[in-house]
Parts: C-alpha cells; structure tokens; sequence
C-alpha cells in the first residue's frame, strides 16, 4: 500500500471512530436520561432541603432547611413543587409546564414567570435541577475516561452543550454501570468549576430511580475554616416517594389558585 | 429735598443702629436660610444629575434594542461608524463613548463570599478616562485600567474583602441562561454615589462582551456628552430624527417607562434605536427629590411669613417708640407721604446692608456645607457627590432671595408708616 493510502485509510478509520464514539456517547447519554426518568406515570416524593452555610467567625455553619413537595411528570416535562415549610413560605410553588416556569405567591395570589437557570429558594439548586434529564438533548460528549468513586467503577463523561439553553454549558459526570449519575461538576462556559453535586444512593420507585440523597457543594461561596476551605452546601433527600397516575389538571395554575384558596 | 430725605434716613440708620439691628438681622437670618434651601435642592438636583451622567455616560443616549435570538439590549459595532458619523456634525457635542451594560446577572465572587451586582458597565478606558476622575475612588492601582480590571465599589469591596490587586471572578448569566465566568484583577474601589445602589461596578467593554459571548467592540448604548447649558430633550429629538433612514429606529419615546414597555415593538433582526435625554432615566429619583423640595419650599415660606411678620412687629414697636420724633418732623413741615417715604428709604437702607451682610454669611454658611461630609447620614447619601452635598446658588438666585427680601422689608415699614402718616403732629408727640 502507498504511503498516501495508508494515510486516507487512517483518516478514515480515525474520523469513523470519532463518529462512532459520538454516537456511543449519545446513546449513552440516552441511557442515563431513561434511567433518571419517570415515564408513564406522575412521581411524587417529599423533598427536604439543608442549606449549610459556613460563616467567618463562627466554628459551625448556619442550617436553615425547606421542605416542599414535588409531583413530576417526566412524559410533559412538567412539575408542581409546593413549599411546606418553613412556615413563612408555606404554599409557595412552582409550576413548570413545557419551557415556561412560575413562582406562585399564595399571600399575593400572583404569578410570577421564573427562570428554569435561577437559583431554587436562594440555595445551591437551580430550578432546572427538578426537571427530567435531558442530557442526550442538551449535551454531546467530548472527553471520557475511567475513574474508581467509591465503591462505583464509574465512566466519567466530559460534556458539552449543543443548546445554548443550558445553564452550565460544560459539565463532568460520573456514571456507574447501572446508568446513574453518581457525582456531578458543573462548569461555566469559560472552565470555571460552579458546583458539585453527588449523588451517593438511589431510591428504587416500581422500575424507575430517584436520587435518595444529593449533595450540592458550591465551589465559589464557602469560608477558610481552620486552615481549611468549607464549601456552602445544600443537601437535598427525597422521601416517600410514590409513583401514582395523577389528574393532569394538576400541573396548572388553576389548581394552585384553587388550593390557595 | 429728595436728597435730605435719604440723608436723614442714613443718619437715622446709623444713630439708632440699635433700633434696626432686630430688622436687619431677620432680613440677614431670611436670606440665608432661604439661600442655603435653594442651595440643598441645586445640590441635589445637580449631584443626582451628575450619578446619572456617570452612570449613562453621557447626556443624551441611544439606546440599542433587539428581538432576534433574545430580547435584550444590544446593539452591534458595525453600527458604530454611522451614530460616531452623526455625533460629529453637531458642535454641542463635546465628547462621545460607547457602553455595554449588564443589569441584575452578575455575581461577584472572592475567597469563597458573593456579591451580586446590579449593574455591570463595561467602559472604553482610553476613551472615558475622565470618569476615573469624576467617580469617587478610595483607592486604585498605579499603572492605567486594562481589559483585566474591574473597578469595584466600596461596599462589594467591603462585603468581598477584596481590595486593589484582588484576582475576583465574576460570574454572569447570559440572557440565554448560559453562565460563563471571567477573572479580573480589582484595579479601584470606589465610593458609590449610591443613586444608583451601592453595588455595580466597571469593566472594560471588551471584558464584558467577551463572558457575554458578544463581538469585542458590541455595545448597548451609545453615550452623548453635551455643552453646558444645550437643551438635553430638543437635542435628543433633533439625534433621533437624523438616525431615521441611517440606522432602523423605533418610535421616539416620551419616558424611560415608556421605551422598557415599547422597545421590543418591532419586527425584523436588526437592532433597532431610539434616542433620550439621560433626565428619563431619573424620572423617579427626581419624583423623589421633589417631595423633599416641596417640604424645603413650605419651610422657605414660613421662613418668609414668619421674617414678614417679625419685622412688620418690629417696626410697629419702633415706629412707636419714635412717634415724639416722628411728630416734631411732622410738626416742622413733613408731611404724611414724606414720613410714610423717610420710614420706607430707611427700611431701604437697612435691607440694602442686610442683604450685603447676607451674601457673605450665606457664602461662608454654604461653603461650610459643601466641606461638611455628610456621607454618613443614611437616606442622605443618594443626594451626594464624594460624600458632599455641594450646594449651589447663582447670582441671580441671589438677586431673586435679595428682591423678595427687601420687598417683605418695605411691606412691613409701609404698613407700619402708613399708622404714623395718618396720625396728626400733636397726637403723634403727646402719644407716649
């Protein structure tokens, strides 16, 4: 074979390769959004949120926690999150249906159009983090490797976003054999490290997985404690998950003006 | 006659400075107090104005606004050439400057603590090198600002505790929701005029454009800075009319309500432009100060009312006192309108050296004000410039204060004359 061959044949294995492991990565990326999502029926799970916030001076960090309600419905990308506690933002809510996000005042009786890439109650979360996952749609993936996290022999997965309508349009997950997400960095356009989030257990709802317990850590807020750099986190545990076929009358302004009632 | 009739009242002024001190000094207190209110409200008036100016970066502005991808506020550099084309055929216009802003999506971060930002402005350094003069720095580093420095204010400083040479990273949400991050280096802390809240900062425009994922030379606002003394209003409309058929415009706006409410009226993907004053972006802190005027003008009135009243008393009682007097003239040939005329030349005169002692004290008293800082005082410091209120009165203001004191002045000596012409010579001495 010439020299001029071999080198098109390499170009070419090696351009098929790129393209085959961009379509591994998306049928990955495929694999992991079915994992996380709730088809065919509504989920329903009580949400506590612990926001840790560690101030100069002071050997503990602050604690203030929320508790909300959340009914999904992965099949409409839709969402109702209904604040409980504490008491001063009890009825508070959410309401996300298609691309558009409401915050609902109970005491005002108003809405308010929110953005899905705000910040959820002023904690680490943003509000998109409780929509289905989407990352097949959002992200292709650009860089993979192997790493041992914990007990998970995890395929970490460097992505970049294809819509620009993503909140951190670079992210890093590590994903265990099963499919889930088990730590998560999500980075800004230019690199730097926003947060990260990990997700060390999933509870099992009929066929479909819920992360049990997710710790957010934001990487730019956090105070040097001892000698030692303590991120702010927020610690987000789902109970009493149930998975029910709900009316969808549910996901709608109507139903929260009617319980504000 | 005339003559010997503005004699005797200099000499009667001058023997009996005892009897019109009360009067001039009512006459010196009205005029200063009365100064010193209109002084306040110039110095208000002028320092909000002036935040503005600094704030906007000029007098009259153009605005950029588009509807494709996003509605957002910006305006391309290709159209750069045809506004600075434009500018340059108007000799009011003193110097120009190009501006990207960001409002209420950007955070500050140094040493694991945030600051959000209301407002991030992007600047040409070189080009507006005279606002790192007119903004209140603290503190700033030696050598010129670059596309890596960020100047910040003292309260996000002091939040931060960050200072002059502190690597910050400020992280921004694009209007696509995307967020991207930029490190600057602070290059200043400057005290906020706090008109516009203590917490925005400046970048350079390149900066700015570049965490936007907009083109380097991109801008949002074109800024216009006028001649002293150019009508702001006619001069934005005569701009306006000319970018007709240079650039795509929208409708000229009577209001900065008005423009946040209408400027996404329009099809097509070009940006659109609309020219105003920098006054429409105030109209609300002015509303604001005008409730404080309106307070400071009630109170300049009873200071009027209560000097009128004072030295109308006053010159009761003297005239009073001074019938014996008053009588003999009367007696020895003056008549009633002479007498009348003889109190009125010496209510004259008194008010003529009142006023003259007045300009001074109220000259010392306004200078004192303007040195006094008062940045400390809370709800204060949105009406400062540097933590000083900088009052301000003009000769004519001067004049104004003057004429409606002296006219108070002879009011109450003719109503207190007009007793005395009436009474007959022998009453008038046999009275006390």
């Amino acid at each position: 074979m010439k020299p001029m061959h071999r080198l098109a044949v390499a170009a070419c294995l090696i351009l098929s390769a790129g393209a085959l492991s961009a379509q591994a990565g998306d049928q990955r990326l495929a694999k992991i959004d079915a994992a996380l999502s709730i088809d065919g029926t509504d989920f329903v799970g009580q949400y506590t949120f612990t926001q840790e916030v560690s101030r100069k001076g002071e050997t503990a960090p602050a604690v203030s926690t929320k508790k909300a309600v959340i009914y999904r419905r992965d099949s409409s990308n839709s969402y109702l999150l209904i604040l409980s506690e504490p008491e001063a933002d009890k009825g508070k809510a959410y309401l996300k249906t298609d691309n558009n996000l409401w915050l609902y005042d109970p005491v005002s009786k108003r809405f308010t159009f929110t953005n899905a890439e705000d910040r959820f109650q002023n904690l680490n979360i943003r509000n998109s983090d409780f929509s289905r996952s989407s990352l097949a749609k959002d992200y292709k993936v650009v860089g993979a490797a192997k790493e041992k996290l914990g007990m998970f022999d995890c395929d970490v997965l460097s992505l970049e976003a294809v819509a620009n309508t993503v909140t951190f349009p670079k992210l890093k997950i590590w994903v265990s054999p099963d499919n889930l997400v088990r730590k998560r960095q999500d980075f800004s356009l230019s690199g730097e490290l926003i947060r990260t989030s990990v997700m060390p257990s999933y509870l099992k709802v009929g066929a479909f997985n819920v992360p049990k317990r997710v710790i957010i850590l934001d990487e730019l807020r956090g105070r040097t404690i001892d000698g030692k750099f303590v991120n702010d986190q927020t610690i987000m545990v789902v109970e009493a998950p149930s998975l029910q076929k709900l009316n969808g009358s549910i996901y709608t302004k109507a139903y929260l003006e009617q319980i504000g009632r | 006659m005339e003559r010997d009739s503005w004699f005797i009242a200099w000499r009667n002024v001058s023997r009996q400075l005892r009897r019109f001190f009360t009067i001039m000094l009512a006459c010196v207190v009205g005029i200063v107090i009365i100064s010193l209110i209109q002084g306040v409200l110039a110095g208000i008036d002028r320092n909000i104005y002036a935040a503005a100016e600094r704030y906007y970066g000029g007098d009259v502005l153009v605005f950029g606004t588009r509807v494709v991808p996003y509605h957002e506020d910006y305006a391309p550099a290709k159209d750069r050439p045809v506004l600075e084309r434009l500018a340059r055929g108007h000799e009011e216009v003193v110097s120009t400057n190009f501006r990207m802003s960001i409002n209420a999506q950007a955070t500050l971060f140094f040493d694991g603590a945030g600051q959000d930002q209301k407002r991030v402005i992007g600047i040409d350094w070189d080009a507006e090198s005279s606002l790192l003069r007119e903004i209140d720095l603290v503190r700033h580093a030696d050598a010129a600002p670059g596309d890596d420095s960020i100047i910040v204010s003292q309260a996000s400083a002091e939040r931060l505790k960050c200072d002059v040479g502190s690597s910050v990273l400020v992280q921004v949400k694009r209007i696509s929701g995307v967020v991207d991050t930029i490190r600057l280096t602070v290059w200043g802390v400057y005290r906020d005029a706090a008109v516009f809240g203590p917490f925005n900062c400046y970048v350079s425009n390149k900066a700015l454009n570049t965490v936007l994922g907009n083109q380097p030379r991109d801008f949002f606002c074109f800024a216009l800075r006028l001649r002293p003394g150019v009508d702001r209003l006619e001069f934005a409309h005569r701009f306006y009319r000319e970018m007709i058929g240079q650039l795509p415009t929208l409708r000229f706006m009577s209001s900065r309500e008005e423009y946040a409410e209408k400027k996404h009226w329009f099809s097509g993907e070009e940006t659109h432009y609309t020219a105003m004053p920098v006054d429409y972006t105030i109209e609300q802190l002015n509303q604001l100060s005008g409730a404080l005027k309106i307070g400071l003008y009630l109170l300049m009135v009873f200071v009027a009312v209560t000097v009128a009243i004072g030295t109308f008393n006053t010159y009761r009682i003297m005239l009073d006192e001074r019938s014996r007097e008053l009588g003999t003239m009367r007696a020895i040939g003056l008549s009633g309108v002479g007498l009348r005329n003889l109190v009125l030349r010496e209510g004259l005169i008194v008010a003529a050296v009142g006023c003259l002692a007045a300009w001074l004290v109220s000259l010392a008293a306004l200078g004192c004000l303007s040195f006094a800082p008062l940045g400390n005082i809370p709800g204060l410091d949105l009406f400062l410039d540097k933590g000083r209120l900088k009052p301000e009165v003009g000769p004519l203001q001067y004049l104004a204060d003057m004429s409606i004191m002296v006219l108070l002045l002879e009011m109450s000596a003719w109503f207190a004359a007009k007793r005395i012409r009436d009474m007959s010579p022998i009453e008038a001495i046999v009275r006390r």
